[in-house]
């Protein structure tokens, strides 16, 4: 259904680059993804799984935590770009007939994104993955110059390389499942394999789980395959930005965690899958230390952020109790929230300020007070100090080491969290409270803060957790965790 | 595979065509040639 919505929605934007038009388009389009969206979320979380067309749209609680992040994020991201692409007509940095590819991409992009977690095939989840990097591509190559020519250069070669891994992975898997279940569609379903997985083809199993591991591990961004995020985060528009960094990376994890749980039940047992997560993760958190404390461009600081989240998440799949894995879980939900926020919220001022340099922003505080006060709860947010949700999140997968007696990974985990908070800190502090420049024009109306709406959910989220929620998320980790 | 899922990754691959060449049309327009040795300057 709301795949539909957004195929038309897409479609629909190839007819007229009207600001009245866009506007109107755009907001039907979102209210019949959030009402379809959200009925969907309701018949699964009462009746515990939920599917459409006998069994070829397949819901369960994993796949709606991705759903509900997808809606919020694409509501608030394609509200903001409304006003912001607006904003870079007027400016005169594009003509207004390319609004019309901004948009067609853009519900594109949503629409595959959506195909990803609502198909329970293995097959069409790489299809969809796939479709995601082409949607990108156009968009993070949107400004034309030579500096966005190079970043989809780099993204679309390095997403298509790593992206082959991956059916190659899903290839080795389709011959080892092929002679218990028939080579067909059923090959590939999640809820068929776990059936027949511990009489798979061991070795075939393994390679086919390495494959997809690398090759979605592209997209998520795990170092050493890192090196395309920061060039396209930071050289997409800014609601782009938002949209790579609080959903397509959480949609390329979530085909790593239906490989992740499918594995945990063949002969290969939950360590070896659990160890691959373990030592990204850890990878990803230590090259970030280094890279976030000497960062000059604030939009390739929150990229680099992304990573270091992404590692964090890996972690807390990785070490595979249910509690660090509940952790995981609500940190992949209040990362998307917060991450969207802020590349919003540095959105709207590199357009005040002109520069992503982060030494020429200076004194925000004082001449935009509102978008201060959202850049400091960015900043408190996304490194996860109290009271916000991302700490409660991110002490519970810690507390996943001591549990499983990895005390040294445990130390080194927290020792790099900490050095990337002090460089956050040092670098938004500067920001914030340095003398401002003369050139600024100052004063901005207070509906600014209606920016703020996704970090007042983490906040409230920090601080109280509702019942419903909770049991939600358990579900989740039951999913994960492989109890189909 | 599946057909259904041939047929994914031949779209997939259709579409991506289009967009290399989109992009290939980029570059020979900013920087006259398509050696990606020019496109060294976003780093760190």
């Amino acid at each position: 259904m709301f795949i539909g919505v957004a195929v038309m929605a897409a479609l629909g934007m190839l007819l007229s680059a009207k600001d009245t038009y866009l506007k109107l388009v755009n907001g039907v389009a979102l209210i019949l993804l959030t009402l379809s969206g959200g009925w969907t979320i309701r018949q699964t979380l009462i009746e515990g799984s939920f599917e459409y067309g006998s069994g070829f749209l397949y819901w369960d609680a994993l796949s709606i935590l991705l759903l509900s992040v997808i809606i919020i994020v694409a509501d608030y991201v394609i509200l903001f770009s409304l006003k912001y692409m607006e904003e870079e007509v007027r400016e005169k940095k594009l003509p207004r007939t390319r609004l019309k590819g901004y948009y067609f991409w853009l519900w594109f992009f949503i629409g595959t994104m959506l195909l990803v977690i609502s198909t329970p095939n293995l097959g069409i989840i790489w299809v969809g993955i796939e479709g995601t990097t082409l949607a990108t591509t156009l968009l993070v190559g949107f400004y034309r110059n030579k500096l966005a020519v190079e970043a989809s250069w780099k993204y679309v070669i390095l997403g298509s390389v790593g992206i082959s891994f991956a059916l190659l992975g899903t290839l080795f898997l389709f011959a080892a499942s092929g002679p218990f279940l028939g080579h067909s569609l059923t090959a590939l379903d999640w809820r068929a394999l776990p059936k027949v997985a511990s009489q798979l083809d061991l070795g075939l199993v393994r390679l086919g789980v390495l494959f997809a591991f690398v090759g979605y591990g592209v997209k998520v961004g795990f170092v050493p395959m890192h090196a395309w995020l920061p060039d396209a985060h930071s050289q997409a528009p800014s609601p782009i930005s938002a949209l790579l960094s609080g959903v397509l990376l959480n949609c390329a994890l979530y085909a790593i965690l239906r490989w992740n749980s499918l594995a945990r039940q063949t002969a290969l047992g939950p360590d070896f899958t659990g160890k691959i997560l373990l030592s990204f993760g850890i990878l990803s958190l230590a090259v970030m230390v280094g890279v976030i404390l000497l960062q000059k461009d604030v939009k390739r600081l929150l990229a680099y952020s992304s990573v270091e989240h992404m590692g964090i998440l890996a972690i807390g799949f990785g070490l595979g109790t249910p509690l660090a894995v509940w952790g995981a879980v609500m940190h992949l939900l209040l990362n998307a929230l917060t991450k969207a926020n802020l590349f919003v919220v540095v959105g709207s001022l590199i357009q005040k300020t002109g520069t992503r340099q982060i030494f020429r922003i200076r004194g925000v505080f004082k001449v935009w007070p509102y978008t201060g006060t959202l850049l400091l709860f960015g900043l408190l947010g996304i490194t996860g100090t109290p009271p916000f949700g991302t700490f409660r999140s991110e002490l519970i997968i810690l507390s996943g080491f001591f549990t499983t007696d990895h005390f040294l990974l445990g130390f080194l985990t927290i020792l790099f969290l900490t050095l990337i908070f002090a460089g956050f800190l040092y670098h938004f502090i500067h920001m914030l409270f340095g003398k401002p420049r003369e050139r600024y024009q100052a004063g901005e109306s207070i509906s600014t803060l209606a920016l703020g709406i996704p970090l007042l959910l983490v906040l409230f989220l920090g601080l109280f957790i509702p019942q419903g929620l909770n049991q939600a998320l358990t579900q989740v980790v039951k999913v994960i965790l492989g109890g189909v | 595979m599946p057909l259904l899922v041939e047929m994914g990754a031949i779209f997939d691959i259709l579409i991506g065509v289009v967009i290399l060449v989109i992009l290939s049309k980029r570059m020979l327009e900013d920087y006259d040639s398509l050696n990606v040795d020019h496109m060294k300057t976003l780093k760190g």
